[in-house]
């Protein structure tokens, strides 16, 4: 039977980067290897029901149009957390169709659409595939504890709760016990593990309890190495999870030691026996994709389990209304996004964390926090802003250079303030000089009204002789913020052959329909180009394109100096897009030799209003070290094998020494920041715009901690 | 002329330089710089530099008048027997090392055309090898892919582990040159033994290495130039682990011997893992080295004069990675993962090997000593 929906109709359903990603003619062959390699039947996706209320059903009928035949799709949601009744904007959702192909997916994505009442229409992201083995036979959602006996009670009640969300996860590590020698990590999901063969808790991959934990180091030994093989943790055979635990470290065993873990030498502290564990590792592979695209679903999932863990956890203490403390460390993130907090990741953050810091009464209380680093692409030349001083004859230019040898797509992100009409904006594309594209590349901020279903959004493939080397999308991000996005294929042939972009430098043109309209009052056009290096050595092979501008002459972003205004191409602003929910605490990262910031420790956004700079948007909260001095660059912290070390260059690192003082406090019944210095100390007050350069970097808060 | 003459001489000397020539044995085995070569050469002397050579025959000249014109010298016979080892160069022992052991050991398929290897010692059937299959040579190469993600994490290791990785065990039980000699000597006695006892199964079974199998390899390090089945270094460290968990047992010295014992299991596990990851060598090479090398160590323990308990056995690769828990397990099963542990293996005590063994003894390690 030839299929109804050709590849076309996919873009009924999906954003630009699922476009991009999952088209073979676009940006399919160069994509995460899931996707690349072939076709999935369990994906992962979001459902943005907005402010509507939305119960998600449990089963989809699919209809084909040609057929006419229905099939039944059923949908699964992992463990969910709310507070009383209290609504949910996003809810992650996987689902397993057997009959997915690009048409089918069509199909089923049209019936997603099609779920709730009609004013609501609910939008979704499609997200990775889930790997067929690492989908769940028997999954109950919300099992009992005669279904399922969860984590066993520890000889010491917890008084607070630290969770982890990283990759590379040494759930084994003997820095995570008791003083009884039994674990205190009470839960742990590896999101890409191969799916236990009986009934499961999680809907893919595979959960550790303590006892499951407690069993395996009884079972193995000291022998880490055989435990996480048979446990299922280490398998070359499934590429998302691979033999990355097997490494020396890991980002996540790093990460996961400094927030929750007993030091190594005599100076390091022991990690309190009622400060107790959630650790949830995500496919270890996420790091491939290096657009804002695919991991969403993992991350929110991973948030909802551990706040419905944690309520588990209550329970078993006689704990009422999830009153115990949560800290959170997610040390991940990218450049891209809307950095408004409006995103659908930072939307459902912060609905999570003021529902969880609301008790019983409705009083709130702050009991949990989300603690995220701020990013190290302070130096890297991926941020700018246009403000209306920019535009000459209503036409501004910026330059995105690309780079040889990028085996990965590269992405350029242009938003637009939310007050801009519709067809307000005109943005093109030129290639490197000598070379043209085989049709303009221009589109404006206007809909295809073919596109009828989600935001309004319209594409444009970029062609050079013949050769798809690139997109051009608009869309009004979730039907607020208009946003353009640029994606190119590698600038090196994957195989003989195959689409290449040119090297050096694209021109971007942004031009006003009507070149005397001033943009609204202290708002400005923010280009992010996203993040494309490969800091955990996955061997993606990407090259970090980056932004120059004819008025930007700094080399180094970097400098110690602080002027009162900033160049187009700039280091303010280039906060970690997914860290702008309100309540998220944001940690940046500092040289513990001369207390200045490390050169790649990304900042809030200052803008120039009169006379003055000032924050604007999502501002660093707080700072660690996360180098020792200037050439000795990283943090020490645990391995993967227990007794192992570890050395992380960046604010990953400096989260989790966060997060470790955060919960002793409130173990401690103490405030969250308590012990933790002023960053502005030894600063004049006259010294009013250094200040404010210091403050967007580091925030007001500095925790010291013993030099290494 | 005379003098020139004489000069001539010095190059006959030279012949000393010989000893080097042996070194080259060393090369010939394939086993490395660090290995054999040097071994040999310790304790050997020096070839004379062409200046001494010549100021010892100006000298002799100058100074053989005062020793007189009297009759020569009957010596007195040297005692025969295994107490002169002690007066013989190292490298001279070395020979006698692997003499003693490679006298006893012949091969041969189990069947005239069999695609087989059978290892005898003395006259008992010690290993037996099927030849893997092509198919099987394949899957396993997907290992050697899987395994190439940690190149990176162990790039210091796989290239300092090129030839004989003692410095790796001596770490363990905390071994010097200038208190375990004799010690050393043993450990590269048994080196030298699995390398070449390995070197006959990889001759007869001829097992492709993993670059020429798949293009996507691209090993870190050179392949040798022998067969990849079974894995010589997997022989080598689990010889040497079964080795110094025996020599250890004797000293009796070590309080943790527990612990110790537990690391230089997984010391030989890593060394022999180390060559997938460098892209040199499959899982199966390991399984069947891991084999190889408890047995080598086993037969020398016997000639030393001590039962270790290792095993003969009868080896069919199956598609499975290497762990060293995994062959703890068939070992003290018996069987599992192609592997059949038979029967103790058995060896006759000389006195070469009885007479190291019992200084290496003698050079008990750790706080009871």
């Amino acid at each position: 039977m030839a299929p109804t929906h050709s590849n076309d109709d996919v873009d009924h359903y999906m954003g630009p980067y699922e476009r991009w990603v999952f088209r073979s003619e676009l940006g399919r062959p160069f994509s995460f290897p899931a996707i690349a390699k072939g076709k999935g039947q369990h994906f992962t996706a979001l459902i943005d029901s907005g402010a509507h209320e939305f119960t998600p059903p449990e089963t989809l009928s699919v209809a084909d149009p040609n057929s006419g035949e229905e099939r039944e799709v059923k949908l699964r949601y992992p463990p969910l957390w709310s507070s009383n009744g209290a609504g949910r904007s996003i809810t992650p959702v996987c689902f397993g169709d057997p009959s997915v192909d690009d048409g089918g997916l069509a199909q089923t994505l049209h019936a997603v659409c099609q779920l709730g009442p009609e004013e609501m229409q609910p939008r979704f992201r499609v997200n990775f595939p889930i790997n067929p083995k690492a989908w769940s036979e028997f999954y109950i959602p919300n099992p009992t504890t005669a279904q399922w006996p969860g984590h066993r009670r520890s000889e010491k009640a917890p008084k607070a709760i630290i969770a982890v969300i990283d990759d590379g996860i040494p759930f084994a590590n003997r820095a995570f016990l008791d003083a009884y020698g039994q674990s205190k990590i009470n839960y742990c999901w590896l999101q890409s593990a191969e799916a236990a063969h009986d009934i499961s808790a999680v809907p893919f991959g595979k959960e550790f309890t303590n006892r499951e934990i407690d069993a395996l180091r009884q079972i193995h030994g000291q022998d880490e190495d055989v435990l996480y093989v048979d446990a299922g943790a280490v398998n070359a055979r499934l590429p998302e999870l691979g033999t990355y635990l097997s490494r020396h470290t890991t980002h996540g065993a790093h990460v996961l030691s400094v927030a929750a873990g007993h030091g190594l030498g005599p100076r390091q502290a022991l990690m309190d026996d009622d400060v107790h564990i959630i650790a949830v590792q995500l496919p270890n592979t996420i790091a491939w994709d290096t657009s804002g695209f695919g991991k969403e679903m993992y991350m929110l999932s991973a948030l909802h389990y551990i706040f419905e863990r944690a309520r588990r956890i209550c329970e078993s203490y006689g704990v009422a209304d999830d009153a115990l403390p949560l800290v959170v460390n997610f040390s991940y993130g990218w450049s891209g996004s809307r950095h408004d907090g409006q995103s659908e990741m930072e939307t459902a953050i912060e609905q999570l964390f003021t529902q969880r810091n609301t008790d019983a009464n409705g009083n709130s209380r702050e009991n949990s926090f989300l603690v995220m680093p701020t990013g190290n692409t302070f130096s890297d030349k991926l941020h700018a802003r246009l403000s209306d001083g920019h535009f000459v004859d209503g036409a501004a230019e910026i330059s995105w250079n690309l780079l040889p040898d990028d085996r990965t797509s590269s992405y350029l992100e242009i938003w637009f303030p939310e007050e801009v009409a519709d067809g307000s904006f005109e943005i093109s594309i030129t290639p490197p000089k000598g070379i043209v594209l085989d049709s303009a590349g221009s589109i404006s901020l206007t809909a295809d009204p073919n596109l009828n279903e989600g935001d309004a959004r319209q594409f444009q493939n970029l062609v050079i002789d013949g050769k798809i080397v690139g997109q051009l999308s608009v869309d009004k991000n979730r039907g607020t913020r208009w946003r353009c996005l640029i994606a190119l294929v590698p600038t090196i042939e994957h195989s003989t052959g195959s689409r290449v972009a040119p090297i050096g430098r694209w021109s971007i043109g942004v031009a006003k329909s009507n070149a005397l309209d001033p943009l609204p009052q202290n708002a400005a056009i923010e280009l992010w180009v996203q993040r494309d290096d490969d800091p955990s050595e996955l061997k993606t092979g990407g090259q970090q394109s980056y932004l120059s501008h004819a008025l930007s002459k700094r080399t180094h972003l970097n400098r110690d100096e602080y002027p009162n205004e900033l160049e187009v191409v700039r280091g303010y602003g280039s906060m970690n897009g997914v860290a702008n929910s309100k309540s998220t605490i944001r940690v940046a990262g500092y040289d513990q030799t001369t207390g200045r910031p490390s050169h790649y420790s990304s900042a809030g956004a200052l803008v120039r209003i009169g006379t003055t700079l000032n924050p604007t948007g999502a501002q660093t909260t707080v700072c660690a070290p996360s180098d020792r001095g200037p050439s000795r660059h990283g943090m020490l912290g645990g391995g993967s094998r227990s007794r192992s070390r570890s050395l992380l260059v960046g604010t990953s690192g400096a989260a989790p020494q966060v997060a470790r003082q955060m919960v002793l406090n409130l173990a401690a019944g103490k405030g969250a920041f308590e012990g933790m210095g002023d960053t502005l100390q030894g600063i004049n007050e006259d010294e009013q715009i250094r200040r404010t350069h210091i403050k967007a970097r580091l925030g007001h808060k500095k925790l010291k901690v013993e030099v290494q | 002329m005379a003098r020139n003459g004489g000069i001539g001489g010095i190059g006959g000397i030279g012949g000393i330089g010989g000893i080097g020539g042996i070194g080259g044995i060393g090369g010939i085995g394939g086993i490395g710089a660090s290995g054999l070569g040097g071994f040999l050469g310790a304790g050997a002397a020096e070839g004379y530099d062409p200046i001494l050579t010549l100021g010892l025959q100006v000298s002799s000249e100058g100074i053989a008048h005062i020793a007189g014109d009297g009759p020569l010298q009957q010596p007195t016979d040297l005692a025969q027997g295994p107490q002169n080892m002690g007066r013989w160069a190292d490298w001279v022992r070395g020979s006698l090392y692997l003499t003693d052991f490679l006298k006893d050991l012949s091969w041969e398929p189990s069947t005239e055309g069999a695609d087989d290897i059978v290892l005898k010692f003395e006259t008992f059937e010690v290993a037996r090898f099927d030849r893997p299959s092509a198919q099987l040579v394949q899957e396993q190469t997907q290992w050697v892919l899987d395994y190439a993600g940690l190149r990176a994490d162990r790039t210091a290791e796989i290239t300092s582990q090129l030839g004989f990785p003692t410095e790796y065990f001596a770490s363990i039980l905390g071994l010097h040159p200038a208190q375990h000699r004799f010690t050393f000597e043993l450990i590269t006695a048994t080196q030298l033994l699995s390398a070449h006892v390995a070197m006959i199964a990889k001759h007869a079974l001829a097992i492709r290495r993993p670059d020429q199998v798949d293009a996507r390899v691209l090993p870190m390090i050179t392949t040798p130039g022998h067969g990849s089945f079974p894995s010589a270094h997997a022989t080598e460290a689990h010889a040497v682990f079964a080795l110094l968990n025996r020599l250890s047992q004797e000293w009796g010295s070590l309080a943790d011997m527990d612990q110790r014992k537990a690391l230089l299991r997984k010391l030989a596990e890593r060394i022999s893992v180390n060559r997938t990851v460098a892209g040199v060598h499959y899982p199966m090479d390991s399984w069947a080295g891991a084999a190889l090398g408890q047995l080598v160590a086993e037969l020398v323990l016997q000639r030393c004069g001590v039962v270790g308990g290792g095993q003969a056995f009868h080896y069919t690769a199956v598609d499975a990675d290497f762990m060293a828990g995994r062959f703890e397990e068939v070992e003290a099963s018996g069987e599992g993962y192609g592997l059949d542990f038979r029967c103790a293996a058995e060896a006759t005590k000389t006195d070469t090997f009885a007479w190291l063994w019992d200084r290496a003894v003698g050079e008990a390690q750790g706080t009871g000593a």
